[in-house]
């Protein structure tokens, strides 16, 4: 067949096809695309081959499939008892049986079998006839709403326990049998919790608790939030309040600051409309009266307890440090080796991935973008340009397929390069992994050609407006979510020189991803500058706490002891 | 047969996956024709699978594997064009139907196909090799290669589609010249 023989608009359309991601392809070129396909043997004939070309060329094709035939399969052994067809009732015939447990039986074949035939005609069934059953893309459509933030001498109870501080909550019950725990809501609110107690996270912005002890924190951006308890239901009004609620749904309101609304879940007669209840009040509150009591905040745990973490406490946290800091200053001082600092590295900084040829960049011995005063072995930056790419391994990796938290944190600046140059101008530092993907994935931390902030995980691209500046050192602090059995996030923070670096994690984030799946093992860093970029790095760490990746004096006692 | 794994036989599962194993590449490329995007079909080839395993009993073993997969493939994806979103592009009911047959004939010859693909292939330079084979990954979108190639997204295009044109060319003259050998 000669290409030509086809209408020119076929070729150009079904490139269009092959190259488009979805969604690129618009209605009208699809349907154009369509009704050639049906009218044109031989445009069916080249579509077939264009396929089979780009499929062919896809190396591990085969192993691609094979891992979605095992997904699929493996499924099946964790269906549950509904999916078994009607042999399970064969193989327990009781000759004793009496004469309705055979209608039973016949009606069980026959629900079963309905369902199995509901299944082959539409993929599923149902009552789940819009979710993927097969795939594991809806755990990443469950909506994690808080984030256990801290938490001391807790015992948890309940079926599905938060197992680490910083671990992403979904909307789901917890029990908390003793202790005491702070939860972050998506929306800011912060919600203290003492043991015993138990609540329900419905979303966001409401929180159900059955039972307990709690002291909300109310944050300014955000919307009313609606504690709802057996009988009431407390709205915040930029309040800080404690409650204690029995089992039988009474109420103790102790209100520190702002102000309350209280509402019946049953409006009636003796509280019909909304009360509200101010900042120095207390009340006791049933579902049909309101007494006053006596303010005793003394009487909640309005913060975690627990002293801020010693040094030494931290210095567990941090896993991974490099200051830059070249052991020795050459002569040029920019040649000076700042490969080999820092701990928690399995080797010096790299050219290429499997190379030993040590990486270049400029080194600024003497130079730090640090806000707080170094000593003298932790002073060194590197400057970067040129399309400039460099490795270095972990000791460590960053385990995505475990429940964990790990934190990032470097300092950046972008340098002008002058006015006339343009094109790609990017910089950015991410974390890799060595083994080699069909489909390679990365989390990258950094500054786009335009200077947004960048944050890429997943398949997600997520950039912030306004642009950063040329010429201000930016701090980048990072928190990745990595999870067994849920999905993993990550958030970003970048702070300008001006601000204040916040001693406990910041509610609000400057780049955050969606939920996704991610189970590799990062084993890698490296930090990329584009052909026209020109960037200065310094002060990389990786740890376990926000503290242990903020804390300025940590690294000098790291280094110590080193 | 039950369908949980642990009640199988294994040797059923042996003989399902040997079988799969051999027409897997060839299966998929039946769903890929049917299916516009690569993602969906994806989702379908997981359903076929599923539905393949759970029928095998049924299946007659002297019968070709690759028609009988075709078969269920075929309802399979007809059911999943009707389940599926009117935001994502389907091909029509009666293209489907045309094209299944004309696809399991043309799948006949996939093998031999596959292997002059490679060699066409081989006959590429490099960077040329390197582009289709970027290209082809559904996660790496044009834009983010011709961004790190620092070339523009439509020189790529141009490139992509001069490139396919000369594998499906080169692949023709192999196949016209087996053919007179």
């Amino acid at each position: 067949m000669v290409i030509q023989d086809l209408p020119p608009k076929f070729e150009q359309l079904l490139n269009q096809l092959l190259n488009s991601q979805e969604g690129e392809f618009s209605t009208s070129e699809f349907e154009q695309f369509q009704s050639i396909l049906s009218t044109d043997p031989q445009a069916m004939q080249r579509y077939f081959e264009y396929i089979d070309i780009n499929s062919g060329i896809q190396t591990h094709m085969s192993e691609r499939l094979q891992a979605l035939e095992e997904t699929a399969i493996e499924e099946t052994a964790q269906e549950p008892q509904f999916y078994q067809e009607p042999q399970v009732i064969k193989d327990v015939p009781s000759r004793r049986r009496a004469p309705y447990l055979n209608y039973f039986f016949v009606a069980a074949a026959s629900l079963m079998m309905f369902l199995t035939l509901e299944w082959i005609v539409s993929g599923d069934f149902l009552w789940n006839q819009t979710s993927d059953s097969i795939t594991k893309k809806n755990l990443t459509d469950l909506p994690y709403v808080a984030t256990l933030t801290r938490s001391t001498d807790c015992v948890w109870g309940g079926e599905s326990p938060p197992e680490f501080s910083g671990q992403r909550l979904l909307t789901n019950e917890l029990i908390l049998e003793q202790g005491v725990a702070e939860f972050r809501f998506d929306s800011g609110v912060r919600l203290i919790i003492e043991g015993p107690t138990k609540i329900n996270m419905v979303s966001a912005c409401c929180a159900k608790l059955a039972y307990g002890k709690t002291v909300l924190h109310g944050y300014e951006a955000s919307p009313e939030f609606a504690l709802i308890t057996p009988l009431l239901t407390f709205h915040d009004i930029g309040t800080e309040y404690g409650a204690r609620i029995d089992k039988d749904g009474e109420v103790d309101l102790h209100v520190f600051e702002g102000a309350v609304r209280v509402d019946p879940n049953q409006k009636n007669e003796q509280f019909a409309e909304s009360v509200i209840i101010n900042a120095g009040q207390a009340r006791h509150l049933k579902e049909t009266a309101v007494d006053k009591i006596q303010l005793q905040p003394e009487l909640f745990n309005r913060e975690v307890p627990g002293a801020p973490k010693n040094l030494q406490a931290l210095q567990q946290e941090l896993r991974v440090y490099d200051s830059f800091h070249p052991s020795a200053i050459s002569d040029p001082e920019r040649l000076s080796e700042w490969q080999n600092a820092g701990i928690g590295w399995e080797n010096p900084w790299r050219k290429q991935i499997h190379s030993r040829e040590l990486a270049k960049g400029d080194s600024h011995p003497r130079k730090s973008l640090a806000r707080t005063e170094l000593t003298e072995n932790q002073l060194g930056l590197i400057e970067l340009r040129k399309g400039k790419r460099v490795w270095r391994t972990l000791e460590k990796p960053i385990l995505m397929d475990t429940n964990a938290i790990y934190y990032l944190s470097f300092y950046m600046q972008k340098i002008d390069s002058g006015p006339d140059v343009s094109g790609e101008q990017f910089g950015n530092l991410s974390l890799q992994t060595s083994v080699v993907l069909e489909h390679p994935r990365k989390i990258l931390f950094g500054m786009s050609s335009e200077s947004f902030a960048t944050l890429q995980a997943g398949m997600q691209i997520v950039e912030t407006a306004p642009p950063l500046q040329t010429g201000e050192t930016y701090f980048f602090v990072a928190k990745i979510v990595a999870s067994e059995k849920a999905a993993d996030q990550v958030f970003l923070r970048t702070f300008s020189e001006a601000e204040t670096i916040p001693d406990r994690e910041p509610p609000v984030w400057t780049c955050v991803t969606t939920p996704f799946q991610d189970s590799n093992q990062f084993d890698l860093v490296r930090i990329h500058v584009a052909r026209q970029g020109d960037f200065l790095f310094d002060e990389l760490r990786i740890g376990t706490t926000w503290g242990s990746v903020i804390n300025p004096d940590l690294p000098r006692l790291i280094l110590e002891k080193k | 047969m039950s369908n949980s794994i642990s009640t199988l036989d294994q040797n059923t599962k042996t003989i399902f996956t040997s079988f799969l194993s051999k027409d897997r590449l060839r299966i998929f490329g039946y769903i890929r024709a049917l299916v516009p995007h690569n993602s969906d079909a994806e989702d379908v080839y997981q359903h076929v699978c599923l539905t393949l395993w759970k029928k095998f009993d049924d299946f007659d073993q002297k019968r070709d594997f690759f028609f009988w997969a075709c078969g269920i493939a075929f309802y399979t994806v007809c059911n999943h064009r009707r389940s599926i979103q009117h935001d994502r592009h389907f091909f029509s009911q009666d293209l489907i139907e045309a094209m299944s047959q004309k696809r399991e004939e043309q799948l006949s010859n996939y093998n031999i196909r596959i292997e002059f693909l490679h060699e066409c292939l081989s006959g590429l330079a490099e960077t040329d090799q390197q582009l289709l084979q970027n290209a082809s990954f559904e996660n790496q979108s044009l834009k983010e290669i011709a961004k790190a190639a620092n070339r523009s997204i439509q020189t790529l295009y141009n490139r992509l589609s001069l490139l396919r044109r000369e594998l499906a060319d080169c692949i023709s003259r192999r196949l016209q010249s087996e053919q007179q050998v």
